[in-house]
This record gives structure tokens, C-alpha cells and sequence, in this order.
């Protein structure tokens, strides 16, 4: 939830410290990030390539 | 088409934008550039027929339906129930045709609402502030609802598309 909400807003300091320290312990969740980031990628260029069409 | 989930209505939009063009086509200065224009009118007929839809919604339905799916992702203690796997090299899927046809089809499982405000953020690219307005809703219940959202894409484009790709290079 915090991984995603980064995506909206800045988190504190305590909040990145706690994602941080939880990254390390838990594959999924590190995966899950990148994931995040491609699925941002992934809708700005669908709404890209619908554009161009 | 994605963004309102309904061709008839996709239809009535364009309509609309090429009936307001023509309108307005004395405002056009050719300052910018016709289809920065075009697309502008466009934004705003979309976000017009959003929030007619919203308001028949909210009479008929204000349920949330992806709270089940969601709920079964992970187990009761808040751990996954399966963690996400690794996706390799995710961005080579972007330049495969096939992988478009299965990224609108899992786009098209979010229930109606979420799908909505999933697109309001990720496609018109609105602010936390703009959307809660918008669609009248608190900036935590926003971010649940998009948290749900890339949750529910997420699993559908690991099971039809990376998952798949994962057995393909084992065989």
C-alpha cells in the first residue's frame, strides 16, 4: 500500500525508512515495485499508441 | 475507448468533439498545433461523459466489487498469498503486439469505478487533489482505490502474460 501511495505523494521520512527495511526482507514486495513502475509505463504508452492510431 | 469502456458511448464522445470543433473552429487560432486541439476538446468530452456516469452510477450502484479479489491476493496475517514473481525484463513486452491484446483485456476486469479513477490518475494524469474532487472522495479512499486497482492488473498481466512467458522459456 505504501509502495503504491508513493506513487501519489512523497512519503516521510520514517515511512521510507520502514519500505526500506521491509524491501529487504520480501522479494515480492521488491518485484511489486518495479512492477508499479512498469504498469505506469505500460498505461502512458498504451494512451500513446491510441493517440498516434 | 479504454477510457470509457462502452464503444456506443466512445462514439457519442468523438461526436461531440468533432460538433464542438466545428462550433468553435473561429477560436482555433492555429497557435497550436490541430490535434493538440482536438485532443483538448476531447479530454474535456471525456471527463463530461465520466461524470454523467458517475452520477447514474451513484443511484444504481455504489458497489465495490473488487474488494473480494483483492481480499483474496493475501493471506490473513496481510502477507501475500503468492508474492509477486519476478517479471525479468517487463519493458520487452511493450514492443510485442500481443502483449497490448492482453494488457486491454486485463484492463477491462477492474470493476466500473475503479477502472474509472485508475484512468482519471494514469491516462489524464491528474493530481491526488483534482480526481478526490472530481469524484467527491477522500485522498485515503483514493489511494486504496488505485492501490486496488494496479493490484488487479497487476495479478491478471502475471498469470496471462508473464507467467506464460516464465513456462515458454523453461520448456
Amino acid at each position: 500500500m505504501l509502495l503504491s501511495q508513493s506513487q501519489e505523494r512523497a512519503l516521510g521520512r520514517v515511512e521510507r525508512l520502514a519500505v526500506m527495511l521491509h524491501l529487504l526482507i520480501c522479494k515480492g514486495c521488491s518485484n511489486f515495485r518495479g512492477q508499479l513502475k512498469f504498469l505506469r509505463t505500460a498505461v502512458r504508452r498504451h494512451r500513446d499508441r491510441d493517440d498516434a492510431g | 475507448m479504454l477510457q470509457l469502456r462502452n464503444p456506443d458511448q466512445a462514439e457519442d464522445v468523438v461526436q461531440e468533439t468533432l460538433l464542438a470543433a466545428i462550433e468553435g473552429r473561429a477560436r482555433f487560432a492555429g497557435g497550436s498545433s490541430l490535434k493538440t486541439w482536438l485532443t483538448g476538446i476531447l479530454k474535456h468530452k471525456i471527463l463530461d461523459a465520466i461524470r454523467r456516469k458517475s452520477r447514474e452510477q451513484s443511484l444504481s450502484t455504489a458497489g465495490d466489487d473488487e474488494t473480494g479479489t483483492v481480499d483474496a491476493m493475501f493471506k490473513q496475517d496481510g502477507h501475500w498469498q503468492e508474492a509477486p514473481a519476478t517479471w525479468g525484463d517487463p519493458e520487452q513486452a511493450l514492443e510485442n503486439r500481443k502483449f497490448w491484446e492482453v494488457f486491454e483485456l486485463c484492463s477491462r476486469l477492474m470493476p466500473e469505478r475503479t477502472a474509472r479513477i485508475f484512468m482519471l490518475r494514469e491516462v489524464m494524469e491528474m493530481t491526488t487533489e483534482e480526481i478526490c474532487q472530481e469524484c467527491a472522495i477522500t485522498p485515503t479512499n483514493l489511494w486504496v482505490i488505485l492501490h486496488r486497482a494496479r493490484l488487479i492488473l497487476r495479478e491478471c498481466l502475471e498469470i496471462k502474460w508473464f507467467g506464460h512467458k516464465k513456462n515458454e522459456h523453461r520448456r
